[in-house]
């Protein structure tokens, strides 16, 4: 009697191990932990027929909160115009995930020399609510895709690779 | 069989090593244990030393509650003799209507690194044809009880280290079975230009990447109501039409 309660009790322990184990792997692991990193991508988005020349930097830190910063340099593509340098900062948050996509809003965005970029497009530049939405997947571990729909209707691919 | 050992009290008698408690004699460099009979007579003349051992007095500690004949005591003291290899009678002397006394004085020996006997295993010696019919019972059950304490104490540690080995196995498969039954992934599963002529051909719904034969490039085909966004991923630096 004493024998198959000590055999229950095993069973049990090894039943909560089973729980424990799937309960922590849900914990540590969430949707966006593949995006987790630094990432660092180039791309020319074509405004109104001038293109421009794109340096992003996106930074995941942490997976569970689900927001990101993403960092755009700008500059004409066509090193025979006349250069600007303009950047943005903008923040990344998720707002819906779909089977093999993650939908996300740019919002926030903060520039710097916007004048000079807007100059150079031909429009004003929207900074407020949430102005560029997107997608992401991941191709490997060390890149990710974005898809990005801007304010007036542009589509933008990046790829961006991980950054050591 | 496991290994015999000397217990203390252990006594030097001649050439030989004696415990009292287990009734062991070192014998030719082996340990061999007596007959429990043997082994009380052997006591009674070491506590009678160096007084003579009267027959009544062996009838009177070894055989109290039962009956011994003259003949029985002779055999009995016949095989202690055996045993000892004492043939020429050298050391336990036998003192005519007396009574039978040891010899040489049994000297206190002290003996280190005794471990406790695990099997209560008589051996009979190899003069002695007949099966053993005097066993002392309470010494049986004590070193039966040691051995079954030492087999349970092995058999508890193996259930011990078993479970816990169990555990971490458990662990692992839950782990796995998140892993398996997690949501999936944000892929794009990169295809080759066979399939994606096939892809192409069908209706497209979710964006595909093709890896192109030259390292590190990519066409990426993003399927959108307007049409198809395809974006070139080349030398770091993505474009799309």
């Amino acid at each position: 009697m004493q024998i198959a309660i000590k055999r229950c009790k095993i069973v049990i322990i090894w039943l909560l191990c089973v729980l424990l184990g799937f309960s922590v792997h849900k914990l540590v692991s969430t949707p966006t932990t593949p995006f987790v990193g630094f990432w660092k991508g180039q791309s020319i988005v074509d405004y109104n027929g001038k293109q421009v020349h794109q340096h992003v930097q996106l930074i995941v830190d942490d997976a569970n909160n689900e927001m990101a910063r993403l960092i755009v340099q700008f500059e004409p593509f066509k090193k025979t115009e006349a250069g600007f340098n303009s950047s943005t900062t903008a923040s990344i948050k998720i707002i819906k995930r779909q089977n093999h996509q993650l939908t996300f809003s740019i919002s926030d965005m903060s520039y710097s020399n916007k004048e000079a970029l807007e100059n150079y497009i031909g429009r004003s530049l929207p900074t407020e609510g949430y102005v560029i939405s997107g997608q992401g997947w991941t191709i490997d571990k060390n890149t990710i895709v974005l898809f990005l729909t801007l304010g007036f209707g542009e589509n933008m691919g990046l790829v961006l690779q991980r950054s050591t | 069989m496991a290994q015999l050992k000397l217990e203390p009290p252990v006594y030097q008698i001649g050439e030989y090593a004696y415990s009292k408690t287990s009734g062991v004699i070192s014998k030719n460099n082996q340990l061999v244990r007596l007959r429990a009979k043997e082994s009380s007579l052997l006591n009674t003349l070491i506590e009678q030393f160096p007084s003579i051992l009267t027959r009544e007095d062996i009838v009177h500690s070894l055989y109290k509650d039962t009956y011994a004949t003259d003949a029985t005591i002779n055999q009995l003291v016949k095989r202690l003799r055996k045993a000892l290899d004492d043939n020429q009678r050298s050391l336990i002397r036998t003192i005519p209507k007396q009574g039978y006394m040891l010899t040489v004085a049994p000297r206190p020996l002290e003996v280190k690194n005794i471990e406790p006997i695990v099997h209560p295993k008589y051996i009979a010696s190899s003069h002695f044809m007949d099966a053993p019919n005097n066993i002392d019972i309470r010494e049986l059950n004590s070193v039966v009880a040691a051995t079954s304490s030492v087999n349970e104490a092995t058999k508890q540690r193996l259930f011990g280290a078993a479970s816990v080995v169990g555990g971490i196995m458990t662990f692992l498969i839950g782990w796995s079975l998140s892993i398996v039954m997690s949501a999936p992934n944000y892929h794009l599963d990169a295809i080759d230009g066979h399939q994606l002529e096939m892809k192409l051909k069908s209706k497209l719904e979710e964006p595909f990447v093709v890896r192109e034969a030259i390292d590190n490039e990519l066409t990426l085909y993003f399927p959108r109501e307007s049409g198809i966004v395809v974006c070139q991923f080349k030398e770091e630096l993505t474009s799309c039409k």
